[in-house]
């Protein structure tokens, strides 16, 4: 009996740890999976949101690859998250820089800069069309009194400028949190390389290129990709709310354009192709990025 | 002891998962536990006072009729059609919907999304003015009914500053650049404001050059353009970008229009940054009420030479309609409402709160002020329908996109109405869409818009 009764009772434990995932697999299997599966779906399909499906085949991926709107919205998709990346990451590390040592009014600092991430892009977008705005605007306004009239621009309506704009509040707004976990890599470096470094004679620039990166590495890595990703699949709010994705798509994102193809073109078979072709892409970019900068002993310690 | 606790708590979120959402279908029927409840899908109303008078409304009718009327404002006027198609995805019930009969031509007709409510109406018809109902009706049937103010675009400008430099309203394009230059030399402003930033507010523009340089056709050759009969590339339709072109060319318009979105327009106009504005009357009442001078409207001018001056109008920018998925046992219910809201006392109380240029509702009209009488004497006897209520979307994003393109060098007209053109081919091709849809139902699909009202 009792050699029967061991492996029952081990079958007993060993599903438990799966119960406990079960409420998070519930919720991953109908907000992430089923939504995935039912896009893939429809993808095939030429339907309105009302009206029958109809069988299309491969079509609305022709005509999604065949859409330059579509093209140029992959290619501003691209340049916001390549330029959100590199702005986020380099303010956001020199600002953790600056932040960890000690000096007074540094608690102040670091909340004046991470109080962007609590607000909505509602209010975001609001306040920085308002900043921009060329009669009122804060920031002409500045330029003008500073007697720097030359430098006051159309930042929403030049489409060569619009979508840096949109890059810049962007910025503004994540900075503080990746600052956050900057400081948090920065603060774990054992004081003791530091001090070996001093005993070997490194100066600052030495010190940052031969201690500080590489121990931050993973701490990098992980802003990258989330900064990265973020960029590709959370930039619609911030887009629509301030540009609407113009003038004439220079500020079209993939999000803003699938969204317009789904709800006002009523084109929910198209939208959701491009939106395997973005998650294509995006899967592509992610696992490319973790392969080039994760490295095994990032994660030993 | 520690693990039947966790379990316990996981199977209660679970199951609190599993009871998210579901509605049982046809919830809106009389049951003999609950009322019979009508849900009205509508955009948030503009002030507290507005949605207040709703609640009202539904709280006197409920008590009359014994119906419950769950007033779901949710969005913006443009998010319905989502929210309608999320509503049908989901299984929600919606009883009536507020909807632009423009969308239900381009959108929700096509789609059948909305129920064909001529014979529904027949006996209400004479609770609107005459003409009123007109552009709801689509290929002979009627959609949806008018239950907001009607809207045409408008010149708005600041009669005392006018009155201060000896100014007269411009009717023509000369006129209207020899008054530009004088309000730039004597006060140092720019001459006119317009919300350009509002990437929708762009064909409002289109629609009264096009009216001038079409030979006040517009209507005519837009059909012909969405039947496929001509292309849009004659050299109308190229004229009627070159002309918005021109009020920035000679300085009546300036780049500031490119950056300003409408609360920015009122803003520029009210504080005098501006002394004329270019909009829509529905701009009137936030313009009048932040102004501290007289205001008063004037005529688009005349910028081509033998045409008449028109404007965009539209009665049903605000209209009702029923969803196509509405539970059809409590369409009763649904126009038993239809009707309280259609008694003047009540469309008084409602569609006055925000004052009307226009009698939409009979007995729906309060005292007008001089621009009232002004657009309801000079504007509406002199419009055309406002293009955008039978352009697709594809065609309207075009124009959206391609006019400030134009405006601000950034392309030339050739090049814009090219881009006008394509969207429609894709359209056609992508969609097949066609303009007059009606024409082209089966009898099965007019069987999934008509009502079937039970014994």
């Amino acid at each position: 009996m009792s050699t029967q009764s061991a492996p029952h009772k081990k079958r007993k434990t060993d599903l438990f740890p799966y119960l406990m995932c079960l409420p998070a697999l519930i919720l991953f299997v109908l907000f992430v999976l089923a939504p995935f599966f039912t896009g893939l779906y429809t993808s095939f399909f030429r339907w309105d949101g009302f009206d029958t499906m109809k069988w299309v085949g491969l079509d609305n991926y022709k005509f999604s690859l065949s859409d330059d709107i579509f093209w140029l919205s992959l290619k501003n998709t691209l340049v916001f998250a390549i330029c959100v990346t590199i702005v986020k990451n380099i303010v956001a590390l020199a600002l953790a820089f600056v932040l960890s040592k000690s000096f007074i009014g540094r608690t102040v600092f670091r909340t004046g800069i991470y109080l962007p991430v609590t607000l909505s892009y509602i209010v975001i977008g609001i306040l920085w069309v308002w900043i921009f705005n060329p009669t009122f605007g804060l920031l002409n306004e500045l330029l003008r009194l500073a007697g720097l009239e030359n430098l006051i621009l159309g930042w929403l309506s030049d489409p060569d400028i619009a979508l840096y704009t949109v890059v810049a509040v962007d910025s503004w707004k994540w900075i503080g949190y990746h600052m956050v976990l900057y400081l948090a890599g920065l603060q774990a470096i054992p004081q003791s390389l530091y001090e070996a470094a001093d005993i070997d004679g490194a100066g600052p620039l030495t010190k940052l290129f031969r201690v500080t990166i590489p121990q931050l590495n993973s701490t990098i890595v992980v802003n990258v990709v989330m900064s990265m990703t973020g960029a590709f699949v959370a930039n619609y709010d911030i887009v629509y709310i301030m540009t609407d994705g113009g003038p004439f798509h220079s500020t079209e994102v993939a999000l803003t354009h699938i969204m317009t193809t789904a709800y006002k073109y009523s084109a929910l078979g198209k939208a959701n192709a491009m939106s395997i072709i973005l998650f294509a892409i995006v899967l592509i970019f992610g696992f490319a990025q973790l392969k080039m900068m994760a490295r095994d002993d990032n994660y030993n310690n | 002891m520690k693990k039947l606790l966790a379990f316990v708590m996981a199977a209660a979120m679970t199951f609190s998962l599993t009871a998210c959402g579901g509605q049982k279908e046809g919830s809106g029927a009389a049951s003999e536990q609950e009322k019979p409840t009508v849900v009205y899908l509508a955009e948030v109303p503009a002030s507290t006072e507005e949605q207040k008078a709703w609640e009202e409304v539904a709280a006197d009718f409920e008590k009359e009729s014994g119906i419950h009327v769950e007033l779901r404002f949710q969005g913006t006027w443009a998010e319905i059609p989502q929210a309608l198609q999320t509503a049908k995805m989901s299984g929600e019930q919606i009883d009536l919907v507020k909807v632009g009969i423009g969308t239900i031509r381009s959108t929700l007709g096509p789609a059948k999304a909305v129920m064909d409510m001529t014979d529904l109406m027949a006996d209400y018809t004479d609770r609107f003015p005459e003409g009123v109902l007109d552009s709801c009706y689509i290929g002979g049937h009627l959609w949806a009914f008018p239950y907001a103010d009607a809207s045409c675009t408008t010149c708005l400008y600041n009669k005392t500053m006018f009155d201060e430099l000896g100014l007269q309203p411009p009717t023509t394009m000369e006129e209207w650049v020899a008054v530009s230059e004088k309000i730039t030399a004597e006060k140092g402003i720019m001459p006119m404001i317009f919300h350009g930033k509002d990437g929708w507010s762009w064909p409002m523009l289109y629609f009264d050059t096009f009216a001038q340089t079409s030979g006040n056709d517009s209507i005519a050759q837009v059909e012909s353009f969405l039947q496929g009969s001509t292309k849009f590339t004659g050299d109308a339709q190229k004229q009627g970008f070159v002309l918005i072109k021109d009020l920035f060319d000679k300085g009546i318009m300036t780049s500031a229009s490119f950056d300003t979105d409408a609360d920015g327009m009122i803003a520029t106009f009210a504080q005098q940054k501006a002394a004329m504005m270019f909009c829509g009357t529905w701009d009137y009442d936030s313009v009048k009420a932040a102004s501290d001078f007289e205001v008063a409207a004037f005529e688009f001018p005349l910028m081509v030479e033998g045409a008449r001056r028109e404007h965009a109008f539209g009665v049903g920018d605000g209209a009702i309609s029923i969803p196509s998925f509405a539970d059809q046992n409590n369409i009763k219910n649904s126009m038993k409402f239809v009707e309280y809201l259609l008694r003047p006392e009540v469309a008084h109380k409602l569609l006055t709160v925000n004052t009307p240029k226009f009698e939409v509702v009979k007995g729906a009209m309060a005292d007008g002020d001089t621009v009232t009488e002004y657009l309801n004497q000079y504007v509406v006897p002199n419009s055309v329908m406002f293009l955008d209520w039978i352009w697709p979307s594809e065609v309207n994003d075009a124009f959206s996109q391609t006019i400030p393109a134009v405006a601000s060098g950034n392309m030339t007209p050739e090049q814009a109405v090219e881009v006008v053109q394509a969207a429609y081919d894709t359209a056609v091709a992508e969609k097949e869409y066609t303009y007059d849809w009606w024409n082209t139902w089966t009898d099965e699909d007019w069987a999934k818009v008509t009502p079937q009202l039970p014994e």
